[in-house]
């Protein structure tokens, strides 16, 4: 049985496609990909999954209840506006999220959760501090990590939550 | 009009007032309501050229330069308690055909019920303009002083306003007016420096403006003043004094040095950023001229032929399957490999041949590449004698010749990606440089030398993306627009890098082409750049999001495109610097939906420049 993932992140196809292949080489996990906040709301209300690897920095997507979320970041300045990866997990944990429209109904459990990005995880301790999401995996993006850092990523998630395929 | 009785009743109403007044250096007068004038003294007979003797028929109205200014006084007068002064309104009168300043103070004169106001009982000063002006001197939000050099030599401040005295730390101009300002200098050496630069401007025969001045206030806090001075000289040529003003701009200098600081920084970033991306061009171009032979080669351009190049690799993935057909045949005879083993390498032979008809994606090439080094990694773990020799050789062969043809279409397009960045730096830099950091002089620039530059600037990039530029500029020729060249270079490299970078591929034979196009008449020349691909939305063009600072189109990501989303607002606001126009459309192809933005739709940038005009 093949675990399931899903890897948010906006350069998965482009310049960050040599991560992916050694999941599909691997076999263990079925690997879904969204390139934006839109496609990740969307796959995350749809489907169920083991392991959801994000990226903090997001674009909005399509749907215009993200459109709008991140045009209103943008005009009040507010740093999130192209964080909309961190704005995605307050969707998911925060209790006190006012917007029915982005209300994630599944996938709720913070140790299925991996964040893979370029920031430092101080840059966003503060935040993560508010969503009670301060043990959260993380996983810093640079140019000297393997190509097979997804995978040790998603490996590293799915053990930790035992959801490891077998 | 009221009756005489009424007018005499008003009289008897103010007459102790009045009586108590008349004799004032300034003019007193009652009038009505509506500003008949019913008692006056001689004062008031001089200040508005009424006859010296004898009664008048004059109204006040007739003396407001701006008679919204009674009724707003009027309506003054009714909102205070009976029997209170509205004192200090200063008013514009014309007498005589001069216009006149007066500072008015009036009572309201009620009926005995206190319902109504019947008449108003004025005393009138008028003031001169040396009041005004420093009634505007206390007003304005700015330092104003005066310094004069006494006999003695020292530097007196001899008057300021409010605003100077705070800027150098007292509560009031009485404070500090009398000290020797240079007292405020943080060194004799910089107000020597101060005044040298002060002579120098005043003999120049200029005023010292927006010179940046230190200063130590009385609290002891650096604070740097921006100045602007006049240099007062006797009548022997002999420096007295100077007279200026000044504001704080302690704060906006520091953030102003900041940014200096952190944009040259950043430049520098930029610059060997751009270095460092053209030196990983120029590998990767050595490492493809290396490896290509020349089946793989585009006979006109000589470089890379991707589709000649797939096909190869299609081929010899064709041919590794079946030779793998016969090692699974023969490892049903040795029984080498285990059932799992055999599954999984099925498992990845299935991964490499999928889409094998297909146009290869970049992801797919690296799933071919990471599943084929996975493959000869089992095949050179096979114990020798298992299987035939040249089965083997066959298979290592087969898997080199896939992870070179793989290598070069990655790296191609790996090159395409650099150059690609290489743009978007480059005109960061320069949109650093020339927007943040320099002024660049106006110059009459020859429009058609510019368009062919930017032409030949994108033209490998274009190539690597298999975009053919058509430019048809003949009608620019010679034709000249007042122009800022840097700023007007990276716009149209801008514009035109979007067109490509935002084109679709057409399947070979067709190719996808961006269209240059230009047209002059008398006054204008007219830009238009053209390309079919990814749409951008009537929303985002009716709402202007395309020219926001930081905004990525909704369709922009759909494939490999970096960006800062500076471009296309960079790119107006140098059009409109140059007092152009510059407009774009996104329509469909022929024959689509116009809200279907999964098709491709053809978008085109009209820019509008004024011709230089000819010298007569």
């Amino acid at each position: 049985m093949t675990a399931k993932v899903l890897w948010i992140e906006d350069n998965a196809d482009n310049d960050l496609y040599h991560l992916t292949s050694p999941v599909y080489i691997d076999g263990q996990f079925n690997l879904d990909i969204a390139t934006n906040a839109s496609e990740a709301f969307y796959y995350l209300n749809q489907r169920g999954y083991d392991v959801i690897i994000v990226d903090i920095r997001i674009p909005p997507g399509k749907d215009p209840a993200w459109r709008n979320k991140h045009e209103s970041l943008r005009r009040s300045n507010n740093v999130n506006s192209s964080r909309l990866g961190l704005e995605l997990l307050r969707c998911i944990f925060d209790e006190n999220e006012q917007q029915p429209t982005l209300k994630v109904n599944q996938n709720l459990s913070p140790d299925r959760y991996g964040i893979f990005t370029v920031e430092r995880h101080d840059e966003l301790k503060a935040d993560l501090g508010k969503l009670k999401l301060n043990s959260i995996k993380y996983q810093r993006k640079n140019a000297i990590m393997p190509h097979t850092a997804l995978l040790d990523f998603i490996k590293k998630v799915s053990d930790e939550n035992g959801t490891s395929s077998s | 009009m009221p009756s005489d009785s009424a007018l005499q009743h008003i009289i008897d109403l103010t007459a102790a007032e009045y009586q108590r007044y008349q004799d004032l250096p300034f003019a007193v007068f009652l009038t009505t309501l509506d500003g008949q004038f019913l008692q006056y003294n001689a004062e008031s007979r001089t200040l508005f050229g009424l006859p010296k003797e004898g009664s008048v028929s004059a109204n006040l109205c007739d003396f407001y330069i701006y008679l919204d200014e009674r009724d707003y006084h009027i309506r003054e007068l009714h909102d205070l308690p009976q029997g209170t002064w509205l004192r200090n309104t200063t008013l514009d009168l014309e007498i005589n055909g001069e216009i006149r300043h007066v500072r008015d103070h009036s009572k309201a004169i009620w009926d005995e019920a206190g319902d109504n106001i019947l008449g108003i009982l004025c005393i009138m000063i008028s003031i001169s303009k040396g009041d005004r002006y420093n009634r505007l001197f206390k007003d304005v939000p700015i330092g104003l002083y005066k310094v004069r050099i006494n006999v003695k030599g020292d530097h007196e401040l001899v008057y300021c306003n409010d605003h100077f005295a705070q800027h150098l730390g007292f509560n009031s101009p009485s404070e500090v007016i009398g000290r020797d300002v240079r007292e405020f200098h943080p060194s004799t050496e910089e107000y020597e420096q101060f005044e040298k630069e002060l002579v120098e401007t005043y003999e120049r025969g200029q005023f010292l403006v927006d010179h940046i001045v230190n200063i130590r206030d009385q609290k002891g806090e650096n604070r740097k003043l921006e100045v602007h001075i006049n240099l007062l000289k006797d009548k022997d040529g002999q420096i007295i004094g100077r007279v200026g003003a000044e504001r704080d701009v302690t704060d906006y200098w520091e953030t102003k040095q900041q940014l200096n600081e952190l944009t040259t920084d950043f430049g520098k970033v930029l610059h060997s950023y751009s270095s460092t991306l053209i030196h990983s061009k120029h590998t990767m171009d050595a490492v493809i001229r290396s490896f290509i032979s020349r089946e793989e080669k585009n006979p006109q351009s000589q470089q890379l032929d991707e589709e000649k190049v797939i096909i190869l690799l299609q081929q010899q993935i064709g041919v590794l399957l079946k030779t793998f057909e016969r090692l699974w045949t023969k490892n049903e005879e040795v029984n080498y490999f285990r059932e799992q083993q055999v599954h999984q390498m099925q498992r990845i032979l299935s991964l490499i041949a999928r889409d094998i008809g297909a146009q290869f994606n970049i992801q797919h090439l690296a799933i071919v590449r990471d599943g084929s080094i996975k493959i000869r990694e089992d095949i050179n773990e096979i114990d020798r004698g298992h299987f035939p020799k040249e089965l083997l050789k066959e298979i290592r062969q087969l898997l080199t010749s896939i992870l070179k043809l793989c290598s070069l279409v990655t790296l191609s397009r790996g090159v395409e990606t650099v150059l690609e960045m290489e743009t978007v730096v480059n005109n960061l830099r320069s949109y650093i440089l020339t927007r943040v950091k320099q002024a660049e002089q106006l110059e009459a620039l020859d429009i058609y030398d510019i368009m062919i530059g930017v032409i030949k600037n994108l033209g490998e990039y274009a190539t690597k993306r298999n975009i053919e530029l058509r430019a048809n500029l003949r009608e620019l020729r010679d034709v000249r627009i007042d122009g800022f060249e840097n700023d007007l270079v990276r716009a149209l490299l801008n514009i035109l890098h979007n067109a490509i970078k935002y084109s679709w591929e057409r399947r070979s034979p067709a190719i996808a082409f961006v269209a240059v196009d230009g047209k002059v008449d008398r006054d204008w020349v007219y830009i238009q750049i053209e390309n079919w691909g990814v749409p951008i939305t009537a929303e985002e063009i009716q709402q202007g999001l395309i020219y926001k600072v930081g905004y990525r189109g909704i369709n922009s990501s759909d494939r490999r495109r970096p960006g800062t989303g500076l471009g296309l607002y960079d790119s107006l606001k140098v059009i409109e610097k140059h007092k152009g126009e510059m407009t774009i459309t996104s329509h469909p192809s022929l024959g689509n939906a116009k809200d279907d933005y999964s098709n491709p739709f053809i978008t085109r940038v009209n820019l509008k420049l004024a011709r230089t005009k000819p010298s007569l």
